[in-house]
């Protein structure tokens, strides 16, 4: 365990070894937020029939950029492991690749999370005065966010295997990541959906993702069922990495690294 | 003479670079098949955020439905070109300058910034190309508009103009890389920005759309193009734009021979 803490120190540091890229990072996507809220003040002064409110949109895509971090990125240096064999190290190491990449991404992904949330949240006390946040549902945001990153790390790990048979499948992985941005609320908030779509969506692990972390935060979703579903879709995607690990262990050759 | 003979080079060796990455491409096929699905489907996402959003509003800042279909259409012609080309060449220029490949650049007997600008590309979002002008003609088609010889003239001369702008702008802001170590993510600004181009100009309030149009005329980057095609009377904006590019072009010029002068190649 505490190999995995290590690991996951490491990420933190690599990170804060570049800061101005790191600066940049965390922040490329305030700009797309800070525009998509214009949009929407630009469509809500114009509609009658917006089922939420601008000040609500805007919170919504501000907790929306943090929930991101957990949950919408890239891990293209598995596949690139696979593909120039550098996997076979970690193989020869008393650590499971698993658990090795979960820590480090995690690493990342928290780092950034953590450094979102100051200012956002900084930026909805002093705007949106209004907004709900209390302690206990800050804590139930968190515990679903981490199985929210579980449940996303072990879906594009799954992805990031098959670059054990395929020589490039960041396409497969992106087409993946797309749909579960659109579908999970980060593009649009998922009360812009028709409620059929709506209530379809609830019993996949999309939604549990950003649309409803969003509202238990702010006290309108209870914590239970999020993380009833996102354990049921943890339990089954991480059965398909064991699956899809074992028999890539059959394929894989490592020759001349 | 001389002049024409310099521009044929270079005309010879962009094409070259072209093709070369043409057949790279259709080397790994199975490759650019997947990625080629990858943008469209983004493509479709995209479109779907906005079939929603005019769900619940007639119009976006004054435009009503079509138009923005139209404005979206113009949108994906310049995205075909940000993620072809723009994006590559820009990444490998801040790697290069982070791993001292940049002497590659500098040693080649040819204009370095041409080089840097032109040398890379993918094809794998040719079909979102195709989807904007299908999307511009559809709407076109669906408002009844059918545009003069004159405007589609000044519409290919304004979208030229706005790619130009773009990449060039984007150029100056990855120069920076000369001054910080490992500046990647530099990189993702303007596709964070890109939402920016996907909606119309009104929308943007007092000061920020004097500072979008005038100052960083980003608001004007789509805009602008589907304007003209609306028939709308732009022409105050695109002389101005017209004039602005050209200040961009001989500002990136100067920065970059600024800024190479920094650089020391330890890397390599």
């Amino acid at each position: 365990m505490y190999s995995y803490f290590l690991i996951f120190r490491i990420a933190v540091l690599d990170a804060f070894e570049y800061r101005v890229n790191l600066f940049l990072h965390v922040f490329k996507y305030a700009f797309f937020t800070a525009l998509t809220a214009m949009i929407w003040i630009a469509v809500t002064t114009y509609s009658t029939s917006s089922p939420m409110t601008i000040s609500n949109i805007i919170v919504y895509y501000l907790l929306a950029a943090i929930t991101y971090s957990l949950t919408s990125f890239h891990i293209i240096y598995v596949e690139n492991d696979i593909r120039m064999g550098n996997i076979s190290s970690l193989l020869l190491k008393p650590v499971k690749p698993f658990y090795h990449y979960l820590s480090f991404q995690f690493g990342i992904s928290l780092l950034e999370a953590i450094l979102r949330a100051v200012i956002l949240f900084t930026i909805i006390f002093i705007y949106f005065p209004n907004t709900q946040l209390q302690v206990l549902n800050v804590i139930s945001f968190i515990i679903v966010m981490l199985f929210a990153y579980v449940f996303c790390f072990t879906s594009f790990y799954c992805f990031s295997l098959l670059a054990f048979w395929f020589q490039n499948v960041s396409s497969i992985r992106m087409c993946y990541l797309f749909t579960l941005r659109m579908l999970s609320g980060i593009v649009v908030p998922l009360a812009f959906f028709p409620s059929q779509v709506q209530n379809i969506l609830f019993y996949t692990p999309f939604p549990h993702l950003t649309d409803l972390p969003t509202k238990i935060i702010t006290g309108q979703a209870s914590l239970i069922p999020s993380i009833t579903i996102l354990s049921f879709w943890i339990i089954i995607v991480y059965c398909l990495y064991r699956l899809i690990w074992r028999s890539s262990q059959k394929a894989y050759e490592s020759i001349g690294v | 003479m001389i002049m024409l003979k310099t521009l044929k080079k270079y005309n010879t060796i962009f094409w070259t670079l072209r093709r070369m990455h043409l057949m790279r491409t259709l080397e790994v096929r199975a490759d650019f098949y997947f990625w080629a699905i990858v943008s469209t489907i983004w493509t479709i996402f995209n479109t779907l955020f906005f079939v929603l959003i005019t769900n619940v509003a007639g119009e976006i800042g004054g435009w009503n439905i079509h138009e923005i279909y139209l404005l979206l259409g113009v949108f994906n012609i310049a995205d075909a070109f940000i993620w072809s080309f723009f994006y590559h060449n820009m990444t490998r220029y801040t790697q290069a300058i982070f791993n001292g490949e940049l002497n590659n650049y500098l040693l080649k007997p040819i204009n370095t910034q041409f080089l840097v600008m032109t040398y890379s590309n993918n094809y794998t979002n040719i079909f979102r190309f195709f989807i904007g002008i299908g999307m511009v003609l559809w709407s076109l088609q669906v408002m009844n508009i059918v545009p003069s010889i004159l405007q589609i003239g000044l519409f290919l001369v304004t979208l030229l103009l706005s790619l130009i702008c773009l990449y060039f702008t984007w150029f100056i802001l990855s120069t920076c890389a000369f001054y910080f170590e490992k500046l990647d993510n530099i990189n993702e600004i303007f596709p964070n920005l890109r939402r920016m181009l996907q909606v119309p100009r009104t929308i943007y309030p007092g000061f920020l759309a004097v500072i979008l149009q005038y100052v960083i005329p980003l608001a004007l980057i789509t805009s602008l193009p589907t304007e003209v095609l609306l028939g709308r009377d732009v022409m105050n904006l695109i002389v101005y734009f017209f004039f602005f590019t050209l200040c961009i072009m001989y500002a990136s010029h100067i920065i970059f021979q600024y800024s190479v002068k920094k650089y020391s190649g330890i890397a390599n």
